[in-house]
């Protein structure tokens, strides 16, 4: 990348991270994937305020080697993911299911969008991460490996197995 | 598998965030002004940026809430006190049959045991507190409270919109404990066991407009009103 790069004010003069200038700049994106992943505003509120306090309490989560768009995806992809088990294995008793990908989320194929919602909170949590990373955000192998901080070639085959196993449940 | 012909949300993101430099921002905008699709996506997400720009600052939650870090003695406390629970319904509540969850509700000082927290009790800010259950069947729970100034808060669950899951069990524990803030004055603390999960948002509102909440069909309610004092 050519030029000089202008930097988020992501850090304080004295080497904190200024959790409040990442949460103006960046808690629009927090939000709405987060809305994507859970299908609800309440929970992706939650998850916003829970993403941001969490800087606040553990600073050192976020070190700067990333960009600070990189580090907030991988954040609240696993954040989500969790939640998203979460419900599915300790909230047996709620009727709830992965939702529906929101009408903005409309970057992949509606097949595609309606598999990844079928099985995503079953699969491991890489091959989840990378399903989100491709389906719901649309980004390609690079970006994925980027966020994901692996190959590009790894990804690849993270989207195979997935779609292996989206393959195999439309079979049964 | 191929990658997509549209613009990613994340290069927009990092465009929209100022991250990228003169170049690579030069090129999403290219991009983006080459597709209906990414042009009107750029547009939409700098809409929400800006309107997210406008929401009060980041704000530190009052009341802190420890997931469990009290269990142990609380659980063991709440079998020890169980036994000693009335059966009969306090007023308000409704009459309880025999596969009615009991609730109860704890305090404490960090370094104390815990005790049971009755209506016209005493606490200290810096007190947590903690409710504990017996029932029969699974149900769904949640713990409200406005204090001294008014103000109502969720205590359980402490994230997420809609009650918590309470597997059925004997001295079993709501899922996190709350430590009191320093608003003092008089509280009311509502708890609910329902047979079904409910949305929070009409319940906090109830309380907020009537300082009480009917129990819901299907739910049982215990209500405590206590002094908060300060430390």
């Amino acid at each position: 990348m050519a030029g000089p790069r202008t930097e988020p004010a992501a850090f304080t003069p004295a080497g904190g991270v200024d959790v409040e200038a990442l949460y103006r700049r960046y808690g629009h994106s927090v939000l709405r994937r987060a809305r994507q992943i859970l299908g609800s505003d309440d929970d992706a509120s939650d998850m916003v305020q829970e993403i941001f306090a969490g800087l606040v309490a553990r600073p050192a989560q976020f070190d700067g080697r990333s960009a600070p768009s990189t580090f907030l995806y991988a954040v609240t992809t696993h954040a989500c993911l969790a939640r998203l088990r979460d419900r599915r294995n300790r909230l047996r008793l709620i009727d709830e299911h992965v939702r529906q990908w929101i009408d903005e989320a409309d970057r992949g194929s509606p097949d595609a969008r309606a598999a990844v919602q079928a099985v995503l909170a079953q699969l491991p949590d890489d091959e989840a991460s990378a399903a989100i990373y491709y389906h719901l955000d649309g980004m390609s192998h690079a970006e994925v490996a980027e966020v994901m901080d692996c190959s590009p070639r790894h990804v690849g085959n993270l989207l195979a197995r997935v779609a292996e196993k989206f393959a195999r449940k439309e079979a049964s | 598998m191929s990658d997509h012909v549209h613009v990613s949300d994340l290069r927009f993101d990092r465009l929209i965030a100022g991250e990228l430099d003169d170049t690579a921002a030069a090129s999403v905008r290219a991009d983006a002004s080459a597709c209906v699709v990414c042009s009107t996506r750029l547009a939409h997400l700098t809409r929400e940026s800006e309107l997210f720009a406008r929401r009060p600052p980041l704000v530190a939650p009052s009341r802190r809430r420890m997931w469990w870090i009290a269990a142990p003695v609380v659980i063991a406390a709440a079998a020890a006190v169980m036994v000693f629970v009335r059966t009969d319904a306090p007023s308000g509540e409704r009459t309880k049959g025999p596969d009615e969850p009991s609730l109860i509700v704890l305090t404490g000082a960090p370094e104390q045991r815990p005790h049971v927290l009755s209506s016209g009790d005493r606490v200290r800010a810096g007190d947590y507190v903690q409710v504990a259950y017996s029932a029969k069947r699974d149900g769904f729970g949640a713990v409200l409270s406005r204090d001294g100034a008014g103000t109502t808060s969720v205590y359980v669950p402490a994230d997420g919109s809609v009650m918590v899951p309470l597997p059925a069990g004997i001295s079993a524990a709501y899922p996190s404990s709350t430590i009191l803030d320093d608003t003092l004055g008089v509280e009311n603390l509502v708890v609910l066991w329902c047979d079904r999960p409910l949305g929070l948002q009409a319940l906090v509102a109830e309380l907020a407009a009537n300082g009480d909440v009917a129990a819901p069909q299907g739910c049982t309610a215990r209500r405590v009103t206590f002094t908060k004092e300060a430390r």
